[in-house]
């Protein structure tokens, strides 16, 4: 691009003028950008029209400072001197006005607080909904659990066999529930020693002298344990074993012991 | 109006300058303008047409040298310059292809800053 024709074409002088098209405004601006000689050339120009400007320019007519700096003024400033042109009832309504503004505000900020509280006592009582819900849910599963294990206690057959503490465990008790008729035995743990880690509770049927798992014990506090099926038992026993059971019974750690009464 | 001010592209007296004319085009548009000249004297209300008539005498310098351009390069800044008028509606105005008034608009500048330098 011929950069000294572009300058030397007349480009610039409109568009310093302000008299160039939109298009050319922006290719200018653009080429003064990549072009120094272009961006200096526009600095040149505009020199030129503001020492032509001084030079030749009618100086404003007198009153036009002042007149400007008046309107000016107005725009930016409060002044004091309006003050005076205003009249008492205007005085009278512009404190009324502002006594009611202030009655207003602090009425708003009564019913923000009442609004705030009642608010909160609305997420305070939601949060107690929810958790009576919650409660009311577990006591119905309770419920129905004590149902299922009273109609199980209750079944013709079964036997109810206390085991109670041997000697230095003393205090330990558990229940089981043997129903003769479908073999089926459930435990009540009512109470053990909480188990260690790795270790669980199993109980054993004594059959003919000979201990038989009837199954690993997990939490049974609460409510009865289906354990396996049990033919024929006399006695039944529960032993501390590692996780998982054993197939044999580690005697020295008994718990409870119970006879079978016939 | 301040913050349309852009340093990276001129200065402030260019900037101001062309708000000055802006506004002097703008008000000499305006209806309350034309109104009051046409209430001093109807004959007066050319604005409309570029003046083609001789030079009055009480006219500022620049506006004398404009005068002393030849014909198609006074009319275009009379029309652009002077009466806002932008490139594409002197075409119209004119019934000459926009190219042609930028070439005589840029010419006229450059006649015109030969004169002034003088």
């Amino acid at each position: 691009m011929d950069i000294k024709a572009y300058i030397e074409s007349g480009v610039i002088e409109s568009y310093v003028l302000g008299i160039a098209d939109a298009e050319e405004a922006a290719e200018l601006q653009r080429l003064s950008l990549e072009y120094p000689a272009i961006a200096a050339a526009i600095k040149e120009r505009e020199q030129w029209l503001r020492e032509f400007s001084e030079a030749t320019g009618r100086p404003a007519p007198d009153g036009v400072k002042d007149q400007l700096l008046q309107s000016l003024n107005k725009e930016f400033a409060v002044t004091p001197g309006s003050i005076h042109f205003i009249n008492r009832r205007f005085k009278f309504i512009a404190a009324a006005s502002l006594l009611a503004l202030l009655v207003s505000a602090a009425g708003n900020v009564y019913l923000y607080k009442r609004y705030t509280k009642a608010t909160d006592d609305f997420i305070a009582l939601q949060k107690e909904q929810v958790q009576v819900l919650a409660d009311n849910q577990a006591y119905q599963a309770r419920l129905t659990a004590f149902d299922h294990d009273l109609k199980i206690m209750s079944e013709p057959g079964v036997i109810k066999v206390l085991l109670a503490g041997v000697t230095g465990k003393e205090g330990s008790l558990a229940t089981v529930y043997w129903n003769t008729h479908s073999r089926d035995v459930y435990l009540m743990a009512n109470n053990l020693p909480p188990v260690p880690s790795g270790k669980q509770y199993q109980l054993w049927a004594l059959v003919d002298g000979k201990p038989i798992d009837a199954g690993i014990i997990s939490d049974c506090a609460s409510f009865l344990c289906h354990l396996k099926q049990v033919t024929g038992a006399q006695a039944f026993a529960i032993t501390l074993e590692k996780t998982g059971g054993s197939a044999t019974p580690t005697l020295d750690q008994m718990f409870v012991i119970g006879n079978v009464k016939s | 109006m301040i913050d349309s001010y852009d340093p990276d592209k001129g200065k402030l007296f260019t900037w101001m300058f062309n708000i000055a004319r802006n506004t002097a085009i703008d008000l000499a548009r305006s209806k309350e303008w034309r109104n009051s000249k046409r209430n001093n004297r109807l004959t007066d209300d050319y604005a409309q047409l570029p003046d083609r008539s001789l030079p009055p005498s009480d006219l500022p310098e620049l506006r004398k040298i404009v005068y002393s351009l030849k014909d198609e390069y006074k009319t275009v800044i009379e029309l652009s310059y002077f009466e806002g008028y932008t490139q594409k509606e002197i075409a119209t105005m004119e019934q000459i292809p926009l190219g042609t008034v930028k070439t005589r608009l840029r010419a006229a500048l450059l006649q015109l800053k030969k004169k002034i330098n003088l």
